[in-house]
């Protein structure tokens, strides 16, 4: 009698110590893990037991054809160490090295515009204004390295200062950032400035091997013989438009625009074109337009070397060209805000047994957006969104890089849903493009009271057309296919 | 999921009903990580704790009807020491298992894992194994295989 009591027993104590081939893959990483780093051996032995493994459980580690995708171990350990509280990183986990496939190399042209109204933000010796494009110079010379870097200045012709421009090129072309330089080298070279005109002809040297950066104030100018302001600005909005979705229909375009403060003092020119004294420092805004491809843009973007600029920027819209609608990297937390659902089938994006509770229901989806060439900002705006049941309310949180939570470490952004009214369906969430806010808020109809009104100082005459006909030539209404969308199934 | 797992969930989980604990502690136990990865990759615990719910069930008759078999245990009150024992050894299993990822935070942090779910979990598993042991011996056989104890039921002699 005591032998069997001893095997039952005995198999209740192995029961208990046993677990499946991930928790001993777990057990052991975990001790890898004791002394904050992963070494080579440690990491080896790691993907060997991948690889030895049969465990239905390891399968998310391979692709297709059965081989281990090296990436996906180490992103499923540094959530497993998140999830224990573990202060691992990337860095900290030994990898192989991986060939990087060198970018394609590019021309950048910078094309500043030098026409009088840029003069008041070169006033100062030390004006942010030289600051912030002189930074911009040095980072755009870092960036294309063995490519060459072009300086314009830009006006009635495309005036070039510095081709293939070295180290020393660039700190003169910094030097010669003030009025009275600007007028020497630019005598008989500029004229009223026609926006649009220098937009299009930035436009129009970008390709492949081109990138065109253009700096300006962005200020449309009517000028006497355009009295009816509105009448030009609309004009206008047309032009641009025009000239964008003709370059769309002929190549990949796509276009970055960040917009900067500086301080301001001198003369300003208002939409009649009379001069407006300004004596004392007041911040403005100017734009730096980035036009090129797709490509271009994504590597200026994942290069973070706008987030270097002196003085920061203080917003940024990026354009693209829809080709194909994008499913971003998604999941359904497990855990509903509201209500309760079923777990079973949150891997299929599939929400079962979903009930509210007194009358709300709710969850989140953590969404991964870094693979796309928009801000990150962008994401955080509900303009940009549709659902398509008006009956889900939509809010988003950007996810912090140190979260402390390991379900969300390979995410950008929550999207929160709610509704009151819940129904069987398949959800779609579109990313949308469209007119950014800040577009509309940094823009003003009238600019004449600029040197005593406050809200007029901080806004561009015009620019809210401008970036409609952009954002009219990249998404126009007539086409509904969004920049990304993601689907959720509801089951009640 | 595998069907198995599948099985011993809608069992634990009384077809639906779920009386004894929550929906996320039934998730842990399907296989819901520690990344909360939502293919269930973590430890089917499932359908380990029903498999052996079922062996030590079975053990259980083996040892009193067969092993055992002896004249002076074959009183109904035996039966029930024997199911009591089993109930016990199932309910500290079922209890143990889940508490031990509690303490060692092995789970997944969107879930809500609490000691009075353990201990609804461990009643679970011992009442099914009290059900089990109960439908092994209720019936002619296989009870009439053993010689002393072939008449030994929860209610006689």
């Amino acid at each position: 009698m005591k032998k069997s009591i001893f095997l039952i027993l005995f198999s209740a104590l192995i029961l208990s110590g046993c677990g499946s081939e991930l928790t001993e893959f777990n057990d052991q990483a975990y001790s890898f893990a004791s002394d904050k780093k992963i070494d080579p051996k440690e990491y080896k032995f790691l993907l060997d037991f991948v690889s030895n493994t049969t465990d239905k459980s390891f399968k998310q580690f391979k692709d297709e054809k059965g081989k281990i995708d090296s990436l996906k171990v180490v992103a499923y350990l540094l959530k497993y160490y998140s999830a224990k509280k573990l202060a691992i990183t990337s860095a900290d986990i030994w990898q192989p090295e991986i060939t990087v496939t060198k970018a394609d190399k590019f021309n950048i042209n910078v094309f500043l515009e030098n026409s009088g109204s840029m003069n008041g933000y070169l006033n100062d010796p030390n004006t942010q204004f030289k600051n912030s494009v002189y930074s911009l110079l040095t980072r755009l010379k870092l960036f294309v390295d063995k490519d060459s870097l072009n300086l314009f200045f830009i006006n009635k012709s495309d005036q070039l200062l510095y081709k293939n421009a070295t180290n020393q090129d660039v700190e003169k072309f910094k030097d010669i950032l003030n009025p009275t330089s600007f007028n020497k080298i630019s005598v008989g070279k500029t004229q009223e400035s026609d926006l649009n005109d220098l937009i299009n002809r930035c436009l129009r040297k970008s390709n492949e091997n081109n990138l065109s950066v253009f700096i300006s104030d962005c200020i449309y100018s009517p000028g006497k013989s355009h009295p009816d302001a509105a009448q030009y600005l609309a004009e206008q909005k047309q032009g641009v438009f025009l000239n964008f979705a003709t370059a769309l229909k002929e190549s990949d375009v796509s276009v970055m625009v960040i917009q900067i403060f500086a301080n301001f003092k001198g003369t300003y020119w208002d939409k009649k074109n009379n001069p407006v004294s300004i004596p004392t420092e007041i911040q403005r805004p100017f734009y730096i337009w980035f036009i090129g491809s797709r490509k271009q843009i994504s590597l200026i973007q994942k290069s973070k070397k706008l987030n270097e600029l002196d003085g920061g920027y203080k917003n940024k819209v990026v354009f693209q060209k829809i080709v194909s609608t994008i499913e971003p990297t998604h999941a359904i937390l497990p855990r509903p805000t509201f209500g309760s659902f079923d777990r079973t089938e949150l891997a299929n994006f599939i929400i079962t047994n979903a009930t509210p509770s007194k009358g709300l229901f709710g969850f989140n989806v953590a969404v991964n957006f870094s693979d796309d060439i928009q801000d990150e900002n962008f994401y955080t705006d509900t303009a940009n969104y549709k659902v398509l049941n008006d009956n889900y309310r939509l809010t988003i949180e950007k996810i912090p890089k140190s979260n402390s939570y390991a379900s969300f470490s390979d995410f950008t952004h929550l999207l929160k849903l709610q509704t009151t009214s819940l129904r069987d369906e398949s959800l779609r969430i579109d990313v949308i493009g469209c007119t950014p806010s800040w577009a509309y808020n940094s823009s003003s109809n009238d600019d004449l009271n600029i040197a005593n009104d406050n809200s007029q100082q901080q806004k561009t005459f015009g620019f809210r057309y401008l970036i409609e006909g952009v954002s009219d030539a990249f998404y126009p209404k007539s086409n509904t296919k969004p920049i990304s969308s993601i689907s959720i199934k509801i089951k009640k | 999921m595998d069907p198995i797992t599948n099985f011993f969930a809608s069992l634990f989980e009384w077809f639906g009903i779920n009386p004894f604990y929550n929906k996320d502690l039934g998730d842990h136990l399907r296989g819901y990580d520690i990344t909360c990865d939502p293919n269930f990759i973590g430890t089917h615990w499932y359908s380990l704790i029903g498999c052996a719910m079922i062996v030590l069930s079975v053990l259980c008759y083996v040892l009193q009807y067969h092993a055992l078999d002896r004249f002076r245990y074959n009183r109904c009150k035996h039966w029930w020491i024997f199911a009591a024992l089993l109930f016990t050894l199932n309910f500290i299993i079922g209890f143990t298992i889940p508490y031990n990822s509690i303490q060692s935070a092995e789970y997944c942090p969107q879930l809500v894992l609490t000691n009075t779910n353990c201990l609804g979990f461990g009643i679970s598993n011992a009442i099914w194994s009290f059900i089990i042991f109960l439908l092994l011996t209720s019936f002619k056989y296989p009870r009439y295989l053993a010689n002393n104890c072939r008449y030994t039921t929860c209610w006689k002699p």
